[in-house]
């Protein structure tokens, strides 16, 4: 299996593991508005470290897709990145012309979309399809991009990858279809794969599965992942470190435990509140958060979350609040009245004990 | 591929146009026709092959595989000459020395229907081959464009369409001497127009595909995406588009040359012997209106009946 050696070796060799894979300085990416442009990501900070898999969550049309579509620069037209950078490996890839993107995306970037059923040409072959990105960015001849595609099609956990290779996309499973966009992600080895709510579209099975897949790449070939979601569960399952986005902004990051231990943001509380449980009472209505995420604008007078938020104060309504360091080390917060852990105030230094 | 299992016929036949169509297997397919849908065989055969087990797909290829064989080999074997005048057998009905009959200056009309097949399928191919070809890249570009690139491409089809195609042939009938080049040509860069509208739609709608989008992320130039799924997911467009295309020239040359604008004499047409029947219609020579009637007839609807089966296979949702 000497590709999947390469694919291992590579990212080691290229990037010490000080370094930030990913990190996004100041983000904003805005629309072409009639009315002004309006803030579709505004000021997000990130980094992803090497081989670390960063969740990030939010509602619908909070900028999490627009977010990993301008890392990938493929914003759709009319929306660009007003400021700010992307720097992939510490190169500064915002402002590449888009022939020197190419070379990035599907080399360096890998990135697996929400649904199966669509992101695979229904007119070729899967070993095609997926042999293109090797296609596109070497020279490897077809009998060994073959070789190679297949190898990758095993490393994803399909049986019979040579007989996966020949099929096509309609008669593969949705899981397995996910599968051969994840070995076409990953056959460039990329340092970066970016997941598109990966998981949404398959049955709760399979979603396992796919993660657990996500997280094996990771283990066994130090790629960075970002991963989208809108699912707690799926978060919990594979992510070290978590970042809330809210109407474009970054509300809250912190490590996964941390997260879960002593979240401080209420967006982010009401939004695991709102994960339904097995241990409720029947009668016990689902909990959700009154209300729905605000339209885009042009600029905001105060937290864009305040007109949903129970802690809603008068000077909350005054001036966005700083992205500032939260309860526990590694932890940022974007408020000025954070809500208590779930579990009562005493937990809370505990907690920061624990997350040391 | 007749012969071999009857029922295999029927099984993805649609009982109404089964009745409607006359299929040799009709006996066989009433029957068959209500048997369930096929389980998916293991490997999934091509359109094509989907495309020809329906029988009037069959039907429209043996049609059209006869009208080749009866233009194009027809004269090795039938010696007649086609320009050939003889005054003494004028006018004949059909007879065993000329079993299409004979027209006003006494030519064999079988072998003129044979020049007038080569005739009509020269254009008819090339027009579609070469109006597909323009339009398929026209379309393309248009669509994956997109933008005012895309407005200005589609406003210039739009005002192309604006012009009536038989009005345009028939000045310049007028004012060249047509010949089977300039019919092609001219039959092309109007026909382009249409399938230019189609593929740009499909572009269009593909473009918001999942596919395209992955093809992008993956590092695909424009150019390599539009070739690799554009083109390949517009296969079942064009071919239908392409047959349809064939049927439509035909019919123009038939109109062109019944008008006496089309290919002049003493080169023979379909169109051609025709209008000599029109004009003889007082001395019932009914031979020269049917038989090039009928030649014109089961060529538009055979190319047309594959078209429109190759389009309902091409239509991967619908099977």
């Amino acid at each position: 299996m000497s590709p999947l050696d390469e694919m291992k070796s590579v990212p080691d060799v290229s990037s010490p593991e000080t370094e930030d894979v990913l990190e996004l300085r100041s983000l904003r990416v805005s629309d072409s508005h009639p009315a002004g442009a309006r803030r579709l990501v505004d000021d997000v900070s990130l980094r992803v470290g090497q081989g670390e898999i960063l969740g990030i969550v939010g509602e619908s049309g909070c900028g999490k897709s627009m977010t990993a579509m301008a890392i990938m620069g493929l914003l759709p037209k009319g929306c660009a990145i007003t400021s700010g950078s992307i720097l992939l490996g510490g190169r500064n890839i915002s402002a590449l012309q888009p022939s020197e993107y190419n070379r990035i995306r599907g080399k360096e970037i890998g990135m697996v979309f929400q649904d199966p059923m669509s992101s695979l040409d229904p007119t070729q072959r899967v070993g095609l399809q997926v042999a293109d990105s090797l296609r596109v960015h070497t020279d490897t001849k077809s009998r060994a991009a073959r070789v190679r595609v297949v190898e990758t099609l095993e490393s994803v956990g399909l049986p019979e990858p040579a007989k996966v290779a020949d099929s096509y996309p309609h008669q593969l499973s949705g899981g397995m279809r996910q599968r051969v966009m994840v070995a076409m992600a990953i056959l460039c080895g990329p340092r970066l794969l970016i997941c598109d709510e990966p998981t949404t579209a398959l049955d709760v099975t399979v979603q396992k599965q796919v993660l657990d897949l996500l997280r094996g790449i990771r283990d066994s070939f130090g790629t960075s992942i970002v991963l989208i979601t809108h699912d707690f569960g799926v978060m919990a399952r594979v992510a070290d470190r978590v970042a809330v986005m809210y109407a474009g902004q970054l509300v809250e990051e912190a490590p996964m435990g941390d997260f879960y231990r002593s979240r401080a943001h209420p967006y982010s509380d009401a939004l695991l509140r709102a994960v339904p449980t097995l241990h409720g009472t029947r009668s016990a209505r689902l909990w959700a958060i009154p209300g729905t995420p605000p339209t885009p604008a042009a600029h905001r007078e105060g937290c864009a979350f305040a007109d949903r938020c129970v802690n809603v104060r008068a000077d909350c309504l005054n001036a966005v609040p700083a992205l500032a360091k939260g309860p526990s080390p590694h932890h940022r917060l974007r408020c000025l009245h954070p809500v208590e852990p779930a579990d009562g105030a005493s937990t809370s230094s505990a907690e920061q004990g624990v997350g040391q | 591929m007749e012969s071999g299992s009857p029922q295999d016929d029927g099984l993805l036949v649609d009982p109404v146009r089964a009745e409607v169509i006359h299929v040799p297997t009709e006996g066989e397919s009433g029957p068959a026709a209500l048997l369930p849908e096929s389980v998916e065989p293991e490997r999934s055969p091509s359109p094509m092959a989907v495309a020809l087990r329906h029988p009037a797909a069959r039907v429209g290829l043996v049609v059209i595989a006869a009208l080749v064989v009866f233009s194009y080999i027809g004269p090795l074997i039938w010696s007649a000459s086609p320009n050939d005048t003889d005054l003494l057998v004028i006018l004949q009905p059909p007879s065993s020395v000329h079993p299409f009959g004979t027209d006003d200056v006494g030519r064999d009309v079988l072998a003129r229907m044979m020049v007038g097949g080569q005739v009509s399928l020269n254009i008819g191919v090339a027009a579609a081959a070469l109006g597909c070809a323009i339009g398929v890249v026209y379309g393309a570009i248009s669509g994956f464009a997109g933008g005012r690139l895309d407005s200005v491409m589609m406003r210039f089809v739009d005002g192309m369409l604006a012009i009536p195609v038989l009005v345009l042939l028939i000045v310049l009938a007028a004012a060249f001497r047509p010949n089977q080049l300039l019919l092609i040509l001219v039959i092309s860069l109007t026909s382009w127009l249409i399938p230019a509208r189609l593929i740009r739609a499909g572009t269009l709608s593909m473009k918001s595909q999942d596919f395209i989008k992955a093809s992008q992320a993956m590092g695909s130039t424009s150019t390599r995406t539009l070739r690799r799924h554009v083109l390949p997911n517009s296969v079942g467009i064009i071919v239908v588009n392409a047959t349809f295309q064939v049927a439509d020239a035909i019919l123009l040359v038939a109109y062109l040359s019944f008008l006496g604008l089309g290919i002049p004499p003493p080169t023979a047409t379909w169109g051609g012997i025709m209008s000599t029947g029109i004009s003889y219609i007082n001395e019932q020579a009914w031979w020269l209106i049917y038989f090039p009637g009928l030649a014109i007839l089961l060529a538009v609807v055979a190319f047309n009946y594959l078209g429109d089966t190759v389009r309902d296979a091409y239509d991967v949702t619908a099977r």
